[in-house]
C-alpha cells in the first residue's frame, strides 16, 4: 500500500542518516545474539517434556487399562455367572423358607392334634380313678363280710386281697398314664410356643435378609447394565486422551518449527546487519543511504512481523502442550471418578462396594439358615421325645388291658365262690355282682384310653416318621445351599478384594498421573522466556522501522530489497506474513501462488485426502 | 516381529515424537542425526521404512533419498519425506528423487501411523 505519510527530506549523509545506519547496526547485532540463544535454548526443554509426555502416556493407558479391569470385574463373565448363581441362591432360599414353613406348619397342626387326642384321656382315666376307689371299697366291704362269716368266708379273704391289689394297680397305672399324658401336654404346648415366637422371629430376620440381598442383587444387576455402557465412555474417553495426546505431539514439533523460523530471521537480520556494517558513509560506494534506510524498515520490519507469529506460534504451542496435559489428567481424574461410581465404588478409604455389602447380606442368610437348622434339630428333638413318651405309653394299654380281665376274672371268681358259700354267702355274692359291673366298665374305660393311646401313638408314628423324612430332604437342602453360599461368598470375596486392590490402584496412578503433570506444567515455562526475549527484540526492531520510515517511508522497493529472503522461507506462514506485508505496499508477491497455478504434483489420488491436507502420497 | 522404521531429522525433538509414535504402536525405530548418520546406517542395517525431514545439515533429505534409492540393502523401502515445507515443486522434487510420500509438519500421531500403513500395506 503506497504510503500516505509525507515524504520526510532525507538529511545529507553524514548527518542524521548516518548516526540511524550506525545506531541501528548497534541495535540489531545483540538482537542476533538473542535470537541465536532462543533457538538453541528452548530444545532441552522441549525433549524433557516430550519424556514426561511419554510417561505421562504410559500412566494413562495403565488406568484406562485399569478402568476396564474394574468394569470387567463388576460385569464380566465372571460376575454374570455370580449374578445367576445369586438368583438362583435366593430362590432356593425361598423355596427352602417356603418348604419349612410348610413342614413346621404339618407338625404343629399334627401336635395339635395330639393335644386333642390327650384331652380325650382325661375322662377314661378319671373313670379309672373311680374304679380305684371302689375296688377299695369292695376290697374291704369283701374283707369285712369274710371276718364275719369266719372259717366259711377264708376264700373271700384271699379275693379281698386280690381286689385290693388290683385296685393299687389301677390307680399306679392310671395315675402314670395321666402323668405322662401331662408332661405330653406340656411339652407339645411348650414347643409350638417357642415354634411359633421363634418362627415368627426367623422369618422376619430372613425376610428383612433376603429383602437386602434381592436389593444388593439388583444393584449388581443394575451395574452390569451400567457397566456396558460405561465401557464404551471409557473407550470415547481413552479416545479423547489420544486426542488430547495427538495434539501435545503436533504442539511439540512447533518447537523445530518456530527454530527454524528463528533461524531465518537470524540469517535475515545478519544479511541486513553486513550491509550495514559495510556501508561508507564517505565514499557511498556500498550502496545509496537512502535505499539502505528503506531496505532496513523494510527488512525490520517484515522480520518482526515473522518474530511476532513465531513467538506466538511457539506460546501457542506451549499453552496447548500445558491444556491438553491438564486435560488428560482431568479427563482421567473423571474417569476414575465415573469408574467408582459406576461400578458401585464410592468409599475410597474403606473399598467398600455393594460386592461387601452383598456378601455381609450372603453371610446373615447362612446364619439365618443356622438358626432355622437349629429350631429344626430342636422340633426333630420334641418329636423324638413325643414318640418315644408314646412309645412307652403304648406299653401302658396292655397293662390296663389286663387290668381289666384281670377284674374279670377275680369277678367270676368272687360269684363262684359266692354260690359255694350258700345263703351264708349272699352279701358276698352282691359284691361279687358289684365287681362282674366294675369289670365291664373297667373294659370300657380300658377301650377307651387304649383307643385314645393307639391314635395318639399312630399319630405320632406318622407325624416323626414323616418329619424324618422331609427334615433329612430339608437338611440335604441346606447343606446344599450352605456349600453353594460359601462358594458365592468366595467369588465375591475374589471379586471383592480385586476391586479394592484395582481400586487403590487405579487412585494412586491418577494421583501421581496429576501430579506429575501439574509438576511439569507447572514449570513450564519456555514460551514466557520466549515471549519476553521475542518482545524485547521486536521492540528494538519495531523503533528501527518507525525511525527508519520517518527518514524513508515504506515504498514498492520492498519486493525488490526482499526477493532475496523467498527462497529462505520453508513454511507457508513465513511466505503468508511475507505476501501480506507486500500487499500493503500495493505489492503483487508471487511468493504465494494462486494454487490453479501452482506446478502440478502428480501425487495425491482422492483416496489420499483420508490422511488429512499436510499428506500427499505419490 | 515388528518391522524397523528409521527416522531423519537434525531436531532431537521431531526424532523424539516420531520416535514415540512408532514405538507406541508396535514398532521399532533407528534415529539418524541428519542424511549423512542416516545413509551410514543404512548401509548395514536393512529397515522397512525410511521417514525423513528435507532440510538437514551434510547431506539433505533430497540426497539421503538419492543414496538410498542408489544403494542396495534398502532400495525399494518406502520413503516418506517429513518436513516443514509445503511448496508443489519441492513436493515434485522429492517425488522425482523417489519419495513415496510427503508429509508437512506438524504430523498428528494418527495420520502419521494411518500412511505407514498405508504405505508398509
Amino acid at each position: 500500500m503506497p504510503s500516505a505519510t509525507p515524504h520526510i527530506t532525507i538529511p545529507p549523509v553524514g548527518s542524521n542518516s548516518e548516526k540511524a545506519l550506525a545506531g541501528w547496526r548497534s541495535v540489531i547485532t545483540p538482537s542476533i545474539d538473542t535470537l541465536k540463544k532462543l533457538a538453541g535454548t528452548t530444545e532441552d526443554e522441549f525433549l524433557q517434556i516430550g519424556a514426561q509426555m511419554q510417561d505421562f502416556y504410559q500412566r494413562s493407558q495403565e488406568i484406562t487399562s485399569m478402568a476396564n479391569r474394574m468394569v470387567e470385574a463388576v460385569s464380566g463373565p465372571q460376575a454374570q455367572t455370580v449374578v445367576e448363581r445369586l438368583r438362583e441362591m435366593m430362590g432356593n432360599m425361598e423355596a427352602y423358607l417356603s418348604s419349612t414353613r410348610s413342614q413346621s406348619h404339618e407338625n404343629c397342626t399334627m401336635l395339635e392334634r395330639i393335644l386333642e387326642l390327650l384331652d380325650h384321656l382325661t375322662e377314661p382315666l378319671d373313670g379309672f380313678q373311680k374304679m380305684y376307689k371302689i375296688l377299695r371299697m369292695l376290697s374291704t366291704s369283701t374283707k369285712i363280710e369274710s371276718s364275719r362269716l369266719g372259717e366259711l368266708g377264708l376264700g373271700f379273704h384271699t379275693l379281698a386281697m386280690d381286689v385290693e391289689k388290683l385296685s393299687h394297680m389301677v390307680h399306679e397305672k392310671s395315675a402314670s398314664i395321666q402323668g405322662d399324658r401331662q408332661m405330653l401336654a406340656d411339652m407339645i404346648g411348650d414347643t409350638l410356643r417357642t415354634v411359633r415366637t421363634s418362627e415368627a422371629d426367623q422369618d422376619r430376620e430372613l425376610s428383612t435378609t433376603l429383602a437386602s440381598a434381592s436389593h444388593t442383587l439388583e444393584e449388581l444387576v443394575s451395574v452390569n447394565d451400567r457397566c456396558t455402557s460405561f465401557a464404551t465412555m471409557i473407550s470415547s474417553i481413552s479416545g479423547e486422551v489420544s486426542g488430547n495426546l495427538s495434539e501435545v505431539v503436533a504442539s511439540m514439533q512447533m518447537h523445530d518449527m518456530t527454530r527454524q523460523q528463528f533461524e531465518h530471521i537470524v540469517e535475515a537480520l545478519e544479511c541486513l546487519a553486513a550491509k550495514l556494517q559495510g556501508f561508507s558513509a564517505a565514499d557511498h560506494t556500498n550502496g545509496d543511504p537512502h535505499r539502505l534506510i528503506t531496505e532496513t524498515g523494510d527488512v525490520c520490519e517484515l522480520q518482526s512481523a515473522q518474530l511476532r507469529h513465531a513467538a506466538s506460534e511457539l506460546c501457542g504451542a506451549v499453552r496447548s502442550i500445558v491444556d491438553n496435559l491438564r486435560d488428560m489428567a482431568g479427563k482421567q481424574a473423571r474417569m476414575t471418578s465415573e469408574t467408582l461410581s459406576t461400578t458401585g465404588i464410592t468409599d475410597s478409604t474403606t473399598g467398600g462396594s455393594f460386592v461387601g455389602a452383598i456378601s455381609d447380606d450372603m453371610g446373615t442368610v447362612t446364619a439365618v439358615l443356622a438358626k432355622c437348622t437349629l429350631a429344626d434339630q430342636e422340633m426333630s428333638a420334641t418329636l423324638k421325645k413325643v414318640a418315644d413318651t408314646m412309645q412307652e405309653v403304648t406299653g401302658f394299654v396292655t397293662d390296663i388291658e389286663d387290668i381289666g380281665l384281670e377284674i374279670d376274672l377275680i369277678a367270676l371268681n368272687s360269684q363262684i365262690k359266692a354260690a359255694h358259700t350258700g345263703r351264708e354267702g349272699a352279701a358276698l355274692g352282691v359284691l361279687a355282682e358289684a365287681i362282674k359291673r366294675l369289670s365291664v366298665d373297667a373294659v370300657t374305660q380300658t377301650s377307651a384310653v387304649s383307643e385314645a393311646l393307639l391314635q395318639i401313638n399312630h399319630v405320632t408314628e406318622r407325624l416323626f416318621g414323616e418329619a424324618s423324612q422331609e427334615r433329612e430332604h430339608l437338611g440335604a437342602k441346606v447343606a446344599t445351599m450352605e456349600e453353594e453360599t460359601e462358594q458365592i461368598l468366595a467369588s465375591l470375596g475374589t471379586m471383592n478384594g480385586e476391586l479394592v486392590s484395582l481400586l487403590a490402584a487405579l487412585n494412586g496412578k491418577v494421583q501421581t498421573l496429576t501430579e506429575r503433570i501439574e509438576e511439569a506444567t507447572g514449570s513450564m515455562d519456555a514460551h514466557e522466556r520466549v515471549a519476553s526475549l521475542t518482545d524485547e527484540v521486536m521492540s528494538r526492531l519495531d523503533v528501527i522501522v518507525r525511525e527508519a520510515r520517518e527518514l524513508e517511508p515504506a515504498s514498492t522497493e520492498f519486493k525488490d530489497n526482499l526477493r532475496h529472503m523467498e527462497e529462505r522461507y520453508t513454511m507457508e506462514s513465513e511466505r503468508s506474513i511475507h505476501e501480506s506485508i507486500a500487499r500493503k505496499r500495493g505489492i503483487a508477491s508471487a511468493i504465494v501462488a494462486p494454487k490453479d497455478a501452482a506446478p502440478e504434483v502428480p501425487s495425491s489420488t482422492d483416496a489420499d485426502s483420508e490422511f488429512g491436507d499436510n499428506v500427499d502420497l505419490f | 516381529m515388528a518391522k524397523l522404521i528409521m527416522t531423519a531429522d537434525d531436531s532431537a525433538s521431531v526424532r523424539q515424537m516420531v520416535s514415540f509414535t512408532l514405538k507406541q504402536n508396535g514398532y521399532d525405530v533407528l534415529e539418524a542425526v541428519d542424511g549423512k548418520d542416516a545413509l551410514v546406517k543404512l548401509s548395514s542395517q536393512k529397515v522397512d521404512m525410511l521417514i525423513t525431514d528435507l532440510n538437514m545439515p551434510n547431506v539433505d533429505g533430497l540426497g539421503l533419498i538419492r543414496g538410498v534409492r542408489a544403494g542396495a540393502l534398502n532400495k525399494f523401502i518406502p520413503i516418506i519425506m517429513l518436513t516443514t515445507e509445503s511448496q508443489d515443486g519441492k513436493k515434485s522434487e522429492g517425488k522425482a528423487a523417489g519419495a513415496t510420500g510427503w508429509i508437512v509438519k506438524p504430523f498428528k500421531p494418527e495420520q502419521l501411523i494411518a500412511v505407514i500403513k498405508k504405505v508398509l500395506g
